[in-house]
């Protein structure tokens, strides 16, 4: 078990199996596909090494977002059709991942735990499969390695 | 965050619970960047134009705001429709677009319904701070024009627009509008969305400097849209073309943080293979203008596309080339003319053949879309190189 300290960028509590990738996410693209009307949840960005992942109740680990200014609304439509990752840790919070997150908590009163862990070692730390609690309040973040 | 009287009156309700929501939407969102006030905008552009059938959630939210009597504070335009009546299956895909457009117009859009509007019906100066989503617009203001937005998100849009004010971070502040990479060219043939897309690849989130090079407005606009839709990038400079890079100099604080050098063979292996004809050729994406379109159409005069060959532009564009003698020329050349969005038209396909484009944006996010240079583009259309 290891224990690491981030910042958090909205609060809640999650535990999950981790996903990880290195590649920033394009949410857009991954998301909005016409495979997407029947699997929310499924990452149909061919260009990414989470192709085909599924993200729903996942501990999302990536470095940041990527791509389209669409992407707020597509993290908002994954929390609020409840098919969203459990909890995003990312290297960098940036505008497309906290935006989606924060319009889900003002607009429809759901929200996603997410914490910024800027350290070059979050890959090291965090391997697909594990499984992750996140108390994103105190940005704490538990690893049970697989 | 430090808000105004005024601001805090609308934060507790006083303009209607949904205006509430909108300020602090703002608020919330903007804290965590470290923003320290909300600043009020010239105008306000939305992404948010396609009424897919799985995005009832924040329709829902526009038609609270409408409902409450909110109305867009700034004048405000929106992205290109999607072409929901191209095809059956668009019109499943896109099933609300017509409740969409109608809470847009509730709410007293500026029905421009394009990508490219900068120069028509969305006009900032040097300087002017804006709110405006559509990363390959918001790119182009802030490194072409010197306006100050950041790659605002959809949501995030239009609170802005309702409100006319943006949080102060990012692109807005002088400090994070500076040089970080240098990009140095080894390239004999230019390809803007090739260089756009190798660069963002490698400068993710950073803003690059590339060393001077004549660009043209249409190669600015195509290189912004690559670079954005591959690297996240809203502010590039060119070195003595745009306007905060006057000299390498004056645009680095420090020098720059690393060095990039883009080689010829970098923007070759972007390029689809010559031997595999395409099934389809898209021109405009970002969409094309009237004067892009008209000389793209004198390429093809007198001669007929050897595939079908789709051109998408400004939708006021397409209205005025039907007065000219251009549009008899593309009828007869067999052009395909729409005033849609291409990734999105096409994005629900049925047989998902090989599609040619001279767009990183379209072979990022389109299926089955591969990068072609104008010429490549050109010749497998059928159209003059």
């Amino acid at each position: 078990m290891t224990t690491i300290r981030g910042r958090r960028i909205t609060g809640g509590k999650a535990r999950g199996q981790a996903l990880v990738t290195r590649m920033p996410v394009n949410f857009a693209a991954s998301h909005i596909t016409p495979i997407n009307i029947l699997f929310p949840s499924r990452i149909q960005d061919r260009h990414h090494d989470l192709y085909r992942a599924d993200v729903k109740g996942r501990i999302l680990v990536l470095p940041t977002a990527v791509g389209s200014t669409y992407s707020g609304i597509v993290l908002q439509g994954l929390i609020t059709r409840r098919v969203a990752p459990a909890a995003i840790i990312a290297q960098n919070a940036d505008s497309f991942i906290v935006s989606g997150v924060v319009f889900a908590e003002v607009w429809f009163g759901l929200g996603m735990p997410v914490v910024e862990y800027p350290g070059a070692d979050l890959f090291e730390l965090i391997r697909t499969g594990d499984t992750v609690e996140v108390d994103a309040d105190g940005g704490e973040i538990v690893i049970h390695r697989r | 965050m430090h808000l105004e009287p005024e601001q805090l009156s609308v934060l507790h309700g006083e303009a209607g619970q949904a205006m509430a929501s909108a300020l602090s939407t703002l608020v919330r969102f903007g804290e965590v960047f470290g923003a320290r006030r909300l600043v009020p905008v010239k105008s306000a552009h939305l992404v948010g134009s396609f009424g897919i059938v799985f995005f009832e959630g924040y329709f829902g939210v526009l038609d609270r705001l409408a409902d409450e009597g909110a109305r867009f504070a700034v004048p405000t335009t929106v992205n290109p429709r999607p072409g929901a009546e191209h095809s059956i299956i668009n019109r499943v895909a896109f099933a609300k677009q017509k409740r969409l457009d109608a809470v847009l117009t509730r709410l007293g859009v500026i029905p421009n319904y394009s990508c490219v509007f900068y120069d028509h019906d969305n006009i900032p100066s040097r300087g002017d701070r804006v709110a405006w989503a559509e990363s390959s617009a918001v790119v182009y203001a802030n490194s072409v024009i010197g306006a100050r937005s950041n790659l605002t998100s959809l949501g995030i849009d239009f609170c802005s627009a309702v409100t006319g004010l943006t949080p102060e971070f990012g692109y807005l502040l002088d400090e994070n509008r500076r040089g970080r990479v240098l990009v140095k060219l080894r390239v004999d043939r230019m390809d803007t969305c090739a260089l756009g897309f190798v660069i963002g690849q490698r400068v993710v989130n950073r803003v690059p400097v590339i060393e001077h090079y004549p660009f043209t407005r249409t190669e600015l606009k195509n290189l912004g849209a690559a670079l954005a839709s591959a690297g996240k990038v809203g502010l590039f400079h060119v070195e003595g073309v745009t306007p905060e890079a006057p000299d390498l100099k004056s645009v680095f604080d420090d020098g720059p943080e690393e060095t990039v050098v883009v080689t010829q063979s970098d923007l070759d292996a972007l390029r689809a293979p010559r031997d595999r004809p395409p099934d389809l050729v898209v021109f405009g994406c970002p969409q094309l203008d009237f004067d892009e379109t008209v000389a793209l159409c004198e390429r093809f005069a007198g001669r007929r596309v050897r595939r079908p060959t789709w051109v998408f532009m400004v939708p006021a564009a397409l209205e005025r080339l039907r007065t000219t003698g251009t549009w008899a020329v593309a009828e007869a050349a067999g052009l395909k003319l729409a005033p849609w969005c291409p990734l999105a038209c096409l994005s629900a396909r049925i047989g998902l053949g090989r599609i040619l484009a001279p767009s990183a944006k379209l072979r990022y996010y389109l299926r089955g879309a591969e990068l072609g240079t104008l010429d490549d583009c050109l010749a497998a259309s059928g159209g003059a190189r």
